[in-house]
């Protein structure tokens, strides 16, 4: 069977559209691209992020666990856990409307700000805040000190993102509701920053079986041409020696690997190796693009193989301070 | 547009004034130590504790673009100063005794906005009076929300009882907070 009539197979028994299994099958073959598909079918378990600012992991999980929740450990983030059994709904128990915990949808969501490790004091963007879970998980890293400039566009995300914030607890926060792309009028040099682009949300499959089938090839470059000027903007926000993660929930190597690559080509950047002890390489060449070798220390996550949403995550160091004519 | 500015001096007595009646008058103090208290004026006028290094960000940024908030929402003013649900989580420690202990039924039915009976109560701070606004607790003394303390006759009995009425409550974050 050939590749267009072993996708068109594919794609009317698991429901996307074709181009995508086209895609998977050219990326990974076709025994990976089954494991993948079928490992989108099973869905995630949740992932509560305990509210450090507020309340211990163990004093949590006691609680949790008196509750009758079945709780297990994320293997990478001490003060997180997987939610395998839980009696009540996760957005209604008191811990949760205490501001003790914060609700991911998988363990993949966690790992940009543990790649981006904020620490107290420091200057930190937010590019894409809202609904708050990320800002949230940097203010605990920081522990309330510092500041966080918490940007997004959206006017029904900004309520959710004060509401989640106001419930954690935290304090550091400047929010505004803006085009990231306009930041670098502030003339505000960060010491760190985070861009959890827009994205098609490819990897969110497991979660939200709508995306099958609810982007066009023609979206993959849209979203590309948006974060690649996303991240021209945030470039010129950041100090010299500043650390910038970029990360998406997609899988497509347009959105992630290729963006880096175009960055690295236009700025003095360098990619840098993370903590993360799992994750496979990014990739240096993809439907007849060859890109550059370093971005191999970026990341990227699998359902099928990390348990996690279809994730990227690179860390880029910038050399020189750039000026907003660069 | 909502513009964020400091708290004039009418306005910090107006706070200082509804802290001292929770907990004292140090509380001000305590709760504004390292914090600006800015107001954010718009269709009404809203009250956040900034930490320095925010507000000073605010300086450097507002000729540009106004935010869309900071730091910690405190309270409101409209008339008085009405604290917030994070407001409540800050004072609380230094006011248990404006508050009332309730059984965890009490607190699931608090949580979903509803009155608090008087089976519910486990414990009545020293401070509080009938006709009183009450901090509500639950068994760890964990600040669930604001109540009126009231008695009332109640119509079978024709007994006392005393309720506490719910004026707002952490199950706000799930009802209207998404």
């Amino acid at each position: 069977m050939d590749i267009g009539e072993l996708a068109k197979k594919l794609a009317e028994k698991y429901g996307y559209h074709v181009y995508m299994i086209e895609r998977y099958l050219e990326l990974f073959g076709k025994e990976e691209t089954i494991e993948l598909l079928e490992a989108n079918e099973k869905g995630l378990n949740p992932v509560i992020r305990c509210n450090t600012l507020k309340i211990s992991v163990e004093s949590l999980r006691n609680r949790l666990v008196k509750k009758g929740f079945v709780l297990k450990k994320v293997p990478w983030i001490d003060y997180a856990f997987q939610v395998i059994k839980s009696p009540f709904s996760l957005g209604s128990t008191t811990e949760y409307l205490l501001g003790y915990y914060y609700v991911h949808r998988g363990m993949g969501s966690l790992l940009p700000v543990h790649a981006l490790d904020p620490k107290p004091g420091e200057i930190v963007i937010d590019a894409a805040a809202a609904p708050g879970g990320k800002t949230s998980q940097i203010a605990q890293l920081m522990k309330n000190k510092g500041v966080i400039l918490a940007i997004d566009i959206s006017r029904e995300r900004m309520k959710s993102l004060r509401s989640n914030l106001s419930r954690l607890g935290v304090e550091n926060v400047i929010a505004y509701r803006m085009d990231a792309r306009d930041l670098p009028k502030f003339g505000i040099k960060a010491d760190k920053i985070l861009l959890d682009a827009p994205c098609t949300g490819e990897g969110l499959i497991p979660i939200d079986k709508s995306r099958k089938k609810s982007r066009l090839i023609e979206d993959i470059k849209y979203c590309s041409t948006l974060q690649f000027s996303m991240l021209t903007a945030l470039l010129k926000c950041l100090k010299k020696e500043g650390i910038l993660v970029y990360s998406t929930c997609s899988i497509a190597p347009e959105e992630n690997e290729l963006v880096i690559h175009r960055v690295l080509e236009r700025f003095p950047l360098s990619v840098e190796k993370m903590d993360l002890k799992d994750g496979l390489p990014g990739f240096t060449e993809f439907f007849g693009y060859k890109v550059r070798d370093e971005i191999r220390e970026a990341r990227r996550f699998y359902p099928h193989i990390h348990g996690t949403e279809g994730f990227f995550i690179c860390k880029l160091r910038l050399r020189k301070e750039l000026n907003d004519n660069i | 547009m909502i513009i964020f500015r400091k708290a004039t001096k009418k306005e910090i007595v107006k706070i200082q004034k509804a802290l001292n009646e929770w907990a004292g008058k140090n509380i001000y103090k305590k709760v504004t130590s390292g914090r600006v208290v800015v107001i954010g004026e718009g269709k009404i006028k809203e009250v956040f504790l900034v930490p320095a290094e925010v507000y000073n960000i605010l300086d450097k940024t507002k000729k540009v673009r106004m935010p869309y908030y900071l730091g910690l929402f405190f309270g409101e003013i409209n008339g008085e100063f009405k604290i917030s649900l994070e407001g409540l989580w800050l004072i609380s420690k230094y006011s248990r005794e404006r508050g009332v202990v309730v059984s965890e039924r009490g607190e699931q039915l608090f949580l979903y906005g509803r009155d608090i009976l008087e089976e519910s109560i486990i414990k009545v701070g020293s401070l509080v009076q009938i006709g009183s606004k009450v901090i509500v607790f639950n068994k760890f003394y964990e600040p669930l929300g604001l109540g009126m303390i009231m008695k009332f006759s109640d119509k079978l009995t024709e007994q006392p009882k005393t309720i506490i009425k719910n004026i707002l409550d952490r199950g706000w974050y799930l009802r209207k907070g998404r």
